[in-house]
């Protein structure tokens, strides 16, 4: 399954973000979390979302998944999922496609499985949840009548039998043991080995995977990720990769949304973007990361901190850090603009980076 | 938690409970007035020889820590002493007042959790709307309620002027039901002597809900506060990633979470159904160990008082150890 | 900013003043937050209306509190048919004013939760500088006290104190106070074991400073405002706790009006004449409410941590 980068095979996108805007309202002001976000991901791709803390890209995918919690709000935009748009669903249909055709992951699988619900329970839950789906789901009295008749449902001997197929896909030893086991009896590998086989329970067609890789050790990492290069290759599935770290996405990813201060400020197919990174953020975040054994390279940090989310400059967000803004970049924001086919870069000073593309 | 760790922690709890009966000998001991003439019913009863010798025959001529010591040993074979003014055994008389007390106490604790453990988790799933602000209002007047002044509307309302509810007593004399365990809730329902059921739970109800109200206040402002930390965690947010709806979250995997704080707190404040108990049987004349207490100090009756205040700090103190073992055997991350 | 050595008189000043507008700085945004909360502003004024009722009562009241009077016994409220404006909540069973008694009963529970919790709070401050400073058989002893005090439940053992004490003021104040110096002791305990190793303390022991101006400048600022915060809402408690024995009539004694007694008096006439018990209640409620709004929106204004 090839990755459809240069976009010439005529497929249909199975994602297609069209301006998004997530906002949050709070006492300070609305803090515009994503801010007029556009992108697509097609069928068997990997594309990754970096950016610092604070840019939007957690909430870009909480918003895929409509998981946006008070005080913030989709204020406008749509997500386009295999050709409907998941702003317009209702809380019941969204439902029925979380943890089924759309799954996602998150960052530590210490925090994010119930400390007080063994293993087994938790995947076998959300391999049952979907599986009574085609029938009438009304709220609490629908919940208490499937309860009390669970015919249309899976047998718990046929959900743990899955369960625990799932955990030897995951690569688990001993998976009938660990089903048995509390989340915090096992390793942080381990435990976001489970986390994976939960949102594979049914089969996504689109993982979202919020820093899977942030809270494990290196060597951890590695097989984390080799893992998940795994399944993409069996299954075909469709991920979204939200991460901080390059490294993960120059192994992993087939194209690269970078994000600043909620808004996608450059993407590119992996190799053009790293070869010839043409944002000034961009430059910047690829030029602090420290490389082993390249003693010529310096690392220089991006300088100045993430400006407030509710109290942005008016032009371009970057301006107030950027090392070639002007004035003009202080009062007009740039627009995204394709440079070269699939490359992006939202910036004015498009022209007089791309000499520097290797650290201006 | 293992075995070794109860046996530890059981072990912590003895020099507390040896000091609370040194607290409530010496408070006894140093107590001005004569239990003596007490028991003969005031001053000049007896005369002075009489008086010495009684005393005498008491031991309440020995030094101080003699006298302890045989309260302490008389505490470890069940031995209260005798009531000054009734002339029994203070363990019997005791005895006979628990089952009430008891009862009173578990329909309060029920009461109160029946209320506040549903109203504490939807005021947090609903944060922010009219039914939060007003059950958090709800908690702020429950505990700034004055209990016995609480009973008292209750009989104004219910007794008085709908006239729907009994307001004192247990039980009409003549209709209890075949003694069993005492819980004449239970003995009825045991024997199937339905009417003696009704009647018990009339006479139950307001007492009962009068003494859970600033329980009830109390468990819901936390099963609130833990539940909204709760649903702030990832679990949930990954819970409902799987595609559960908000009653199989809040239910399947919030509430579990919630209420490992809500039972240590709840088990804490038994003190104060403890305490409550002794105001709440005097208004509505609840023949239990509170109201024993309360006639017995009237009365100067001194060694009841004694042993009843012992009781209630040794239930207390139990009820303390019982929260640490519980908290525990909810939380499977705690290992202490 | 000057670069000159700290010891100069100028920068001395320099540091005063600067030190002053951070503290003035704080003031205006703890006042920032705290009348956000319009509840508890509400339970300020309230609470401030009983204090002056407290503090005023012997020009506010329109009656005396203790003056029988055998012809007008009973007298229902005002708005009732029967009632007059001369006593606007009713008389008692001896026909005095209840609006004068309520007033003069306000006097009586907040001498009481004053005095508990002023005692209770230099009492448990000390306790818990000296528990927590010293440490070793000190620290010991101190908590195996409060263990044992704590392991009273609320009122059985104030109630015993009460029964055999016998009335009286003193004995009030010792039976409500006993184990109320607890909570803020624990709190100044901990707070004193967090920054004993913290480096200005430890710089302040380098320095030669003694012990006793390391607890009073270095540790105990540090804990003012829980122990504010505490101590505001066991007022509120403490307050109930009066009213109970008072209602058992092991409180506050008679002929001094108490809200508590009172109720117990009305009780006897719930039949006939309802106003008597109902009317002592509403001012406790209102009273212990206040005071536990304004103490709510104080911990929330100045100590978030605290928050359940």
């Amino acid at each position: 399954m090839l990755p459809d980068t240069e976009r010439t095979i005529n497929a249909e996108p199975i994602l297609d973000v069209r301006n998004l805007r997530t906002h949050f309202f709070t006492d300070r002001g609305v803090v515009k979390a994503v801010d007029g976000v556009s992108f697509q991901l097609y069928p068997g791709e990997t594309v990754g979302v970096v950016g610092e803390s604070g840019c939007g890209k957690s909430m870009t995918a909480a918003s895929i998944m409509r998981l946006v919690s008070h005080p913030g709000r989709i204020v406008g935009g749509e997500i386009l999922f295999m050709g409907e748009d998941l702003v317009r669903k209702s809380e019941r249909e969204m439902r029925r496609l979380r943890g089924n055709q759309l799954a996602m992951i998150f960052q530590d699988p210490l925090t994010t499985l119930n400390p007080v619900l063994k293993v087994g329970r938790q995947i076998t839950e959300s391999i049952r949840v979907h599986a009574g789906d085609d029938r009438e789901d009304g709220g609490f009295f629908g919940w208490l009548r499937r309860l009390l008749d669970p015919s249309g449902r899976i047998s718990r001997k046929e959900a743990w039998d899955r369960a625990v197929d799932l955990l030897r896909q995951v690569g688990i030893p001993a998976p009938d043991e660990r089903m048995r086991a509390y989340p915090h009896e096992m390793s942080g590998g381990m435990r976001q080995r489970v986390m994976i086989a939960i949102a594979l329970a049914c089969n996504p067609v689109l993982l979202l995977a919020d820093e899977p890789t942030t809270a494990l050790d290196v060597t951890i990492q590695a097989q984390i990720l080799e893992l998940m290069q795994d399944i993409k290759e069996k299954r075909g599935t469709s991920i979204l990769l939200i991460t901080h770290d390059f490294g993960v996405v120059s192994e992993f990813c087939d194209r690269v949304i970078v994000m600043y201060a909620g808004k996608i400020v450059e993407q590119a197919p992996l190799d053009e973007l790293l070869d010839n990174p043409r944002h000034p953020y961009t430059q910047g975040l690829l030029a602090s990361i420290p490389r082993l054994g390249d003693k010529s390279h310096k690392v220089r940090p991006i300088k100045g901190i993430v400006p407030e989310l509710h109290d942005l400059p008016p032009g371009c967000s970057f301006s107030t850090r950027c090392p070639l803004a002007d004035e003009y970049c202080g009062r007009v924001e740039p627009e995204l603009e394709e440079i070269a086919p699939g490359h992006l870069v939202a910036c004015h000073k498009v022209d007089a980076t791309a000499a520097g593309a290797k650290g201006a | 938690m293992n075995i070794a760790q109860v046996i530890t922690r059981l072990l912590q709890l003895i020099p507390v409970i040896i000091g609370v009966t040194f607290i409530v000998f010496s408070l006894m001991y140093l107590t001005p007035g004569d239990p003596v003439e007490v028991m003969f019913g005031g001053e000049g009863a007896v005369s002075e020889e009489d008086l010495a010798r009684i005393r005498r025959e008491l031991g309440l001529d020995r030094p101080f820590f003699e006298q302890y010591l045989r309260f302490l040993g008389g505490l470890l074979r069940g031995d209260l002493g005798m009531s000054l003014v009734q002339r029994q055994p203070v363990a019997r008389l005791i005895a006979g007042r628990l089952p009430a007390t008891i009862e009173l106490t578990a329909a309060a604790i029920l009461v109160s959790l029946v209320i506040a453990i549903p109203a504490g988790v939807i005021s947090a799933v609903r944060r922010y709307s009219t039914i939060d602000k007003l059950g958090t209002l709800g908690t702020l007047l429950g505990v700034s309620m004055p209990d016995f002044w609480l009973g008292l509307v209750f009989i104004l309302l219910f007794g008085i002027t709908w006239k729907v509810l009994p307001i004192s007593g247990r039980m009409p004399f003549g209709m209890e039901p075949e003694h069993v365990t005492g819980l004449f809730v239970v003995d009825a329902v045991l024997t199937r002597d339905w009417v003696a059921l009704k009647t018990a739970l009339r006479h139950l109800a307001l007492p009962a809900i009068t003494l859970g109200t600033s329980m009830a206040a109390l468990t819901m402002r936390v099963t609130r506060s833990s539940m909204l930390e709760v649903v702030q965690q990832d679990y949930i947010t990954f819970a409902r990633a799987k595609g559960l709806s908000g009653t199989q979250v809040v239910l399947g995997h919030a509430l579990k979470n919630a209420l490992i704080p809500t039972v240590t707190v709840v088990t804490l404040n038994i003190g104060i159904l403890l305490g409550g108990n002794m105001i709440v049987e005097s208004v509505f004349a609840w023949p239990g160990l509170g109201r024993l207490v309360v006639d017995s100090i009237y009365n100067r009756d001194y060694t009841v008082v004694q042993a009843a205040v012992l009781i209630y700090a040794i239930t207390y103190v139990t009820m303390n150890f019982l929260a640490d073992v519980l908290y525990t055997v909810l939380n499977p991350r705690v290992r202490f | 900013m000057a670069t000159a050595t700290p010891t100069t008189p100028v920068d001395g000043r320099a540091a005063r003043r600067r030190a002053w507008a951070r503290t003035r700085e704080q003031l205006a945004d703890f006042w920032r937050r705290f009348s956000k909360n319009r509840l508890a502003v509400v339970g300020g004024v309230v609470l401030l209306l009983v204090i002056i009722m407290g503090l005023f009562a012997p020009w506010i009241a329109p009656h005396d509190p203790t003056l029988p009077n055998f012809r007008n016994r009973f007298a229902p409220p005002a708005w009732m048919e029967g009632g007059s404006w001369e006593h606007p909540l009713g008389t008692d069973q001896l026909g005095r004013d209840m609006l004068s008694r309520i007033i003069w009963g306000a006097r009586a529970s907040l001498k009481v939760g004053a005095v508990v919790i002023s005692f209770a709070t230099v009492v448990g401050i000390f306790m818990g500088l000296v528990s927590g400073y010293y440490g070793g058989w000190v620290d010991v002893v101190i908590q195996r006290l409060s263990d044992i005090l704590l392991a009273f439940p609320y009122l059985v053992l104030a109630i015993a104190l009460m029964g055999v004490m016998g009335p009286g003021f003193g004995n009030l104040i010792l039976a409500l106070v006993y184990k109320e110096w607890v909570t803020p002791s624990r709190i100044v305990r901990g707070e004193v074991l967090a920054a004993k190793n913290v480096e200005y303390v430890e710089a302040a022991r380098a320095v030669g400073a003694r012990d006793r101006h390391i607890m009073w400048r270095e540790i105990l600022p540090n804990t003012f405002s829980s122990v504010i915060v505490v101590a505001t809402l066991r007022v509120a408690w403490v307050i109930l706790m009066e009213a109970s024995l008072s209602f058992l009539g092991l409180g506050v004694q008679p002929p001094e009006p108490a809200w508590g007694s009172m109720i117990a008096q009305g009780r006897e006439y719930i039949f006939s004449s309802w106003w008597l018990a109902t009317f002592p209640g509403i001012a406790i409620l209102l009273t212990v409410l206040g005071i536990n709004l304004l103490g709510e929106g104080l911990r929330d204004a100045l100590d978030p941590r605290l928050r359940e």
